[in-house]
């Protein structure tokens, strides 16, 4: 079930609040789950997806979400974003998403930076970054 | 398949990429002034998580990195391979 998660970033540790858009079928259906644990046993994030649509950089604002798949992967909870070849890691999942939060943010303006350096293999996850976040200010 | 840092660390280096230890260790490597991969581990013990995106930021299969790993690879192998995948003009 792909799910919308905004993670505030002062609450970031276990537990955290969220707010979260629950996609049932064809319509989505807008809630809030605040307290969630989202600790290392915590089977409700483990092994789901999620479209990630903040991060932990003022700087910067999501304006489509990037999907996120949380899972443990030798003995860390891996949160990985596939369509940009990155992921994060922790003891738990909100480290483990804190931590994706911040490598995004600094991919995107490391490319931004050296753009024109970035070679064939990188320019298509560029091009997801550029599309999917937006420099403010 | 599993990789540990020491195994990741000797093909980063072997293979010439430039390294940035932060919460992670960042690695990338640039040929004539491109950026053609990137990829990072943990400093956590044990094997690597994530084993499947590091081989695929590396641009390799499981059979390629443990030839890297083992030395059979060398870095002009590994820039051919590249090469042929057209990730180096």
């Amino acid at each position: 079930m792909p799910v919308t998660m905004n993670l505030d970033p002062k609450s970031v540790g276990s537990p955290v609040s969220i707010d979260r858009e629950v996609v049932a079928g064809p319509t989505p259906i807008l809630g809030t789950l605040t307290e969630v644990d989202l600790g290392k046993g915590d089977s409700s994030i483990l092994g789901r997806s999620f479209g990630l649509a903040s991060l932990l950089d003022g700087r910067l604002r999501i304006v489509a979400p990037i999907q996120v798949r949380v899972y443990e992967d030798a003995g860390q909870i891996v949160a990985e974003a596939d369509e940009i070849d990155e992921f994060g890691s922790g003891e738990t999942a909100g480290e483990a998403i804190a931590d994706l939060q911040r490598l995004i943010a600094d991919l995107y303006l490391e490319f931004a930076a050296d753009e024109s350096r970035l070679g064939p293999g990188l320019r298509p996850i560029w091009d997801i970054l550029r599309a999917k976040i937006r420099k403010l200010g | 398949m599993n990789i540990k840092r020491s195994e990741f660390d000797r093909v980063v280096d072997k293979f010439g990429f430039q390294t940035r230890s932060g919460k992670d260790l960042h690695a990338w490597l640039e040929v004539e002034n491109v950026v053609v991969a990137r990829t990072k581990r943990s400093h956590c013990k044990g094997d690597l998580p994530c084993v499947r995106k590091i081989l695929k930021q590396l641009h390799l299969d499981e059979d390629q990195f443990r030839d890297a790993a083992d030395c059979t690879m060398a870095r002009g192998d590994y820039l051919s391979l590249l090469r042929e995948k057209k990730l180096i003009a």
